[in-house]
């Protein structure tokens, strides 16, 4: 009884313990170039790794695919997934753990994209240049392509870029490098005092979600990093400020996640066919 | 035990000394070598912040001050506001490419200002704008002035040596224009000239103001110094944050020095006062010479430091050298007191010595004095002093032979007892040397002299002297007294041995004699003679005149007798009565025959009257002579029987004869 009970102590007390000193591995859709992803996560996941008591990682992956893929491969225990990245990953790999959403700055847990050009040209032409971020981001080609479509355009009527990101396709079109670009709102506000003008943006879609993956995380850390988050509250001055110098889109706290929002998500990526895109 | 810590103490403090010194030394040439070559890099410095004023003076008026440009601006500041967005991105697009050019010549910062002091359009940041700059921009507040600005300034997204000039169309004020340099690029072309490899460029900045200002996302670029937490230096070269994408490897030899830097003890007082200075730093063995250059920022305030590190061989071997000096000067140092800890010790044992010596030639009675091999006095007792009657310092240094010696025929000065010491290099002893005193009393000394030999030569003399007046004054009464008893036992002798009346030998003396010489002839085999001589008819001579005139009578015969006996070794002496003997050693008959007749005609000569001789008119004496060689058979009776029986055949022959 004795040698059972010390056997069982130990396996209990190793897992615990090799859990403990497990780093999670964090990775962030590449949103941002590697620099501006590790300044904007690096306090968050130090804020994680404090309340947990273990530490994390971030590992970067410079496409979204790639992400994806880790993630499918055990190689990534957490990630922040934009929504169709998040529900492409769903797709192949149904166990996924959504952890929390992100709200915005209006504590709204949505987020819009926008198609842009520069200055106030009143209609919609054919046959020009449109700069995209990545396949895999939500604002990309299929987004772009839902608000073309209210036009009664597609992007297969323009030459498209993939630019990257968000940043680089705004400045594409300030430069006049291309004429229009789709990308998040909030990023192109950024940049409307050099004269990007927002075309139109599209009904509000749910938020960035942190999804973590449960065949490396026990269901413990995953409750336990839900609710250090989800604790904090952008209106209290304390939590504010020790989310002051997160991402933008992760630093006005977060919430449940409402997985049946991201049915409009799946619903529009079946609507539309991104080339060289496929599950 | 303590001598040694003595020792050791005084090595030590000569070694502080000796270190202290070397490194005065070092100090002193290093940073005159310092200041020269803190003046070489900052000429350096200053030459690459002119050219890039002359690069930005060109891009404001090759680029910038152009009608496109500034219409553009001048659209900007007062056309349309709804337009404002787009004319900004109008001014953007046509000047990116610019930018992009003249970032590849270290142009960091290209940034356009309102009229009002707010930022219009950052090249090198797109997506900030419109925030006020003037209240933190001294130049940008200039520029509102419409004054140029050239210099060190911090700022929101960098920090830079900025050139901002005031920017007007037609006279009407469109804004400012900033062209600036971040220094890792000034460092960048800098590297590229740099002759020598051993040279690295940093730039830190101080915090305080610094970190207030930067937008936050840019703070990341920076890390603390390594020199102070006050000071922050750039992490990467890169002009933003999300453009980063890898930092500044500072070198880990850098980072020691800074480290080295940080222990020395000027290093605080020096950084904190804001100005250029130079420190040197050892890292392996290797000297590093580091200049700090204060830089300013437009409101003249301390507002970062260029440091600069140099691999200095210059240092190095000066350094090097200054080790070697302190080693030699350790090593000559350690023997010098060395030599100097045996020598006092050797002087102090000495000079117990000599107050021992001291004290004892000051309680003997024996006068001591030292001269040298001259005779100069160099010492002398107090023994010596009371002998002589002088003081100590009437007689130092003085010629001992003038003052006290007195010359005789014996003792000159070219012969005086202590030269005569210095010349033989002997110790000599003299029984009897006359000194005189103060007031030319001599007295009598027993002197002995011995020369001291040093390596070969003789330096002093040490005498040692007696005065043996007394002694002296007794050995003469005691010679005189037995050279008295000696004459008092010589006549005593001479009473016994002679004859009391005649006062030739007597009979004893004789008979001695006689032994003497028979023992003598037995052991060479000489000959020798006897005269047996008596007077004739003297009873008679005696009743006739008296026995005074018989007395008389034989004191003549007897010195006659003794007269006519010519070698020394002959003896006559009176056998009793009126007869006498003569013992002639080594005479042959013949001899003896020749010495009796001159006998009978000295006596005869004397013409001493006897009327009652019936042989003569005068004193006449008859011999008998013997004479033969030792013989075992013979004897010294058997010699005086034969002689007196042939005396008898003398007077039996008619007296006044020899018979033989």
């Amino acid at each position: 009884m004795r040698l059972i009970f010390t056997v069982l102590f130990s396996l209990i007390f190793t897992i615990l313990f090799a859990e403990q000193n497990t780093t999670i591995r964090f990775s962030p859709i590449p949103m941002m170039p590697k620099k501006q992803c590790f300044q904007e996560f690096t306090p968050f996941v130090d804020y994680l790794s404090k309340q947990i008591g273990q530490k994390i990682s971030i590992e970067y992956r410079s496409f979204y695919d790639e992400v994806i893929n880790d993630f499918i491969d055990d190689k990534i225990d957490m990630a922040f997934l934009g929504p169709l990245s998040y529900v492409l990953l769903k797709e192949q790999y149904p166990e996924i753990v959504p952890v929390v959403m992100f709200l915005n700055s209006n504590g709204k847990n949505t987020y819009t994209c926008s198609l842009v050009q520069f200055g106030n040209d009143s209609d919609i032409s054919s046959d020009a240049t449109i700069s995209l971020t990545q396949p895999y981001s939500t604002c990309g080609y299929l987004m772009t392509e839902v608000l073309l479509n209210k036009y009664n355009k597609s992007i297969t009527d323009f030459t498209y870029f993939y630019i990257g990101n968000h940043r680089d396709c705004a400045m594409s079109v300030i430069k006049g490098q291309t004429k229009y670009a789709g990308l998040k709102t909030s990023i192109a506000k950024q940049f409307t005092h050099l004269g990007i003008n927002i075309i139109a943006s599209t009904e509000a879609i749910p938020s960035f979600i942190l999804v973590a993956n449960p065949k490396t995380l026990t269901q413990s850390t995953i409750d336990k990093i839900k609710r250090h988050l989800i604790k904090l509250d952008p209106k209290n001055a304390f939590h504010k400020e020790i989310m002051r110098s997160w991402n933008i889109i992760i630093k006005n706290g977060s919430e449940l996640v409402d997985e049946k929002a991201y049915n409009i998500i799946m619903q529009k990526y079946k609507s539309v066919t991104i080339p060289g895109l496929s599950i | 035990m303590k001598k040694y810590l003595i020792f050791l103490l005084f090595y030590s403090i000569l070694l502080t000394i000796a270190w202290l010194s070397v490194q005065e030394r070092f100090s002193s040439i290093s940073t005159m070598h310092l200041n020269e070559e803190r003046a070489l890099h900052k000429s350096i410095l200053t030459t690459s912040e002119k050219h890039f004023k002359l690069l930005s003076d060109t891009l404001l008026h090759e680029v910038v001050m152009t009608d496109e440009i500034l219409n553009l601006l001048h659209e900007i500041v007062y056309g349309d506001e709804s337009q404002q967005g787009v004319r900004r991105g109008q001014l953007y697009r046509a000047l990116y490419k610019t930018y992009n050019r003249i970032k590849k010549q270290s142009i960091r910062q290209f940034h356009f200002h309102y009229p009002d002091g707010k930022s219009m359009l950052r090249f090198h940041y797109p997506e900030k704008a419109d925030d006020l700059l003037s209240d933190i921009r001294p130049s940008i507040a200039n520029a509102m002035k419409f004054k140029e600005t050239h210099g060190y300034e911090e700022g929101r997204a960098y920090s830079g040596f900025r050139h901002v000039y005031p920017l007007s169309q037609g006279g009407t004020p469109v804004g400012s224009v900033e062209l600036s340099n971040g220094f890792q690029h000034i460092n960048r072309i800098l590297s590229k000239n740099d002759v020598d490899s051993g040279v690295y460029r940093m730039m830190i900045h101080k915090k305080s103001k610094f970190y207030k200002q930067l937008f936050a996302t840019q703070k990341e670029l920076f890390a603390e110094s390594a020199l102070s937490k006050d000071y922050v230096f750039e992490k990467s070269d890169s002009l933003l944050f999300h453009e980063a994408e890898s930092n500044i490897v500072v070198p880990d030899y850098i980072i020691s020095i800074q480290e080295e830097l940080k222990n020395l003890p000027d290093f605080y007082t020096d950084f904190s006062n804001g100005i250029d200075f130079s420190l040197v730093a050892s890292l392996n063995d290797e000297c590093y010479a580091v200049h700090f250059y204060n830089v300013l920022n437009t409101s003249q305030e301390h507002a970062a430091y260029i440091i600069v590190f140099v691999k200095d061989i210059f240092l190095n071997d000066l350094q090097k050298k200054s080790i070697i000096v302190f080693t030699i000067v350790s090593i000559l140092l350690f023997f010098i007191l060395l030599f100097l800890f045996i020598a006092a010790k050797y002087k102090y044992k000495e000079k117990k010595t000599a107050r021992r010596m001291l004290m004892i030639s000051d309680n003997i009675l024996e006068g001591i004095y030292i001269t040298d091999d001259k005779g100069t006095l160099t010492f002398i007792n107090s023994a010596a002093l009371n002998m002589l009657g002088f003081q100590e310092n009437e007689i130092l240094n003085r010629n001992a032979h003038d003052i006290f010696h007195v010359s005789s025929g014996t003792y000159s000065t070219k012969v005086c007892s202590i030269l005569e010491s210095v010349h033989s290099g002997k110790r000599l002893r003299f029984d009897e040397v006359i000194f005189k005193t103060k007031n030319k009393t001599q007295f009598y000394v027993e002197l002995s002299c011995t020369p001291v030999n040093k390596s070969g030569k003789i330096t002093s003399i040490i005498n040692i002297f007696n005065d043996i007046t007394d002694k002296k004054q007794k050995d003469d009464e005691l010679i005189n007294a037995h050279l008295a008893l000696k004459e008092a036992n010589s006549i005593l002798l001479r009473q016994v041995e002679s004859d009391g009346l005649t006062g030739i030998a007597n009979r004893r003396f004789f008979d001695k004699s006689f032994d003497r010489i028979w023992k003598s002839a037995q052991r060479d085999g000489s000959s020798m003679s006897i005269l047996f001589i008596d007077i004739d008819f003297f009873k008679s001579y005696n009743d006739t005149y008296g026995h005074p005139k018989g007395d008389e009578c034989l004191i003549k015969v007897a010195k006659t007798i003794e007269s006519s006996c010519l070698r020394p070794d002959d003896i006559t002496a009176r056998y009793g009565g009126e007869e006498f003997i003569a013992l002639l050693p080594n005479a042959t008959l013949k001899n003896a025959i020749y010495v009796a007749e001159r006998m009978q005609k000295n006596i005869s000569d004397l013409e001493i009257a006897h009327e009652t001789s019936s042989i003569s008119l005068y004193l006449t004496v008859s011999i008998g002579i013997f004479s033969g060689k030792w013989s075992a058979e013979s004897s010294i009776e058997k010699f005086m029987i034969l002689v007196d029986k042939k005396l008898y055949e003398s007077k039996e022959r008619g007296r006044n004869t020899i018979t033989y």
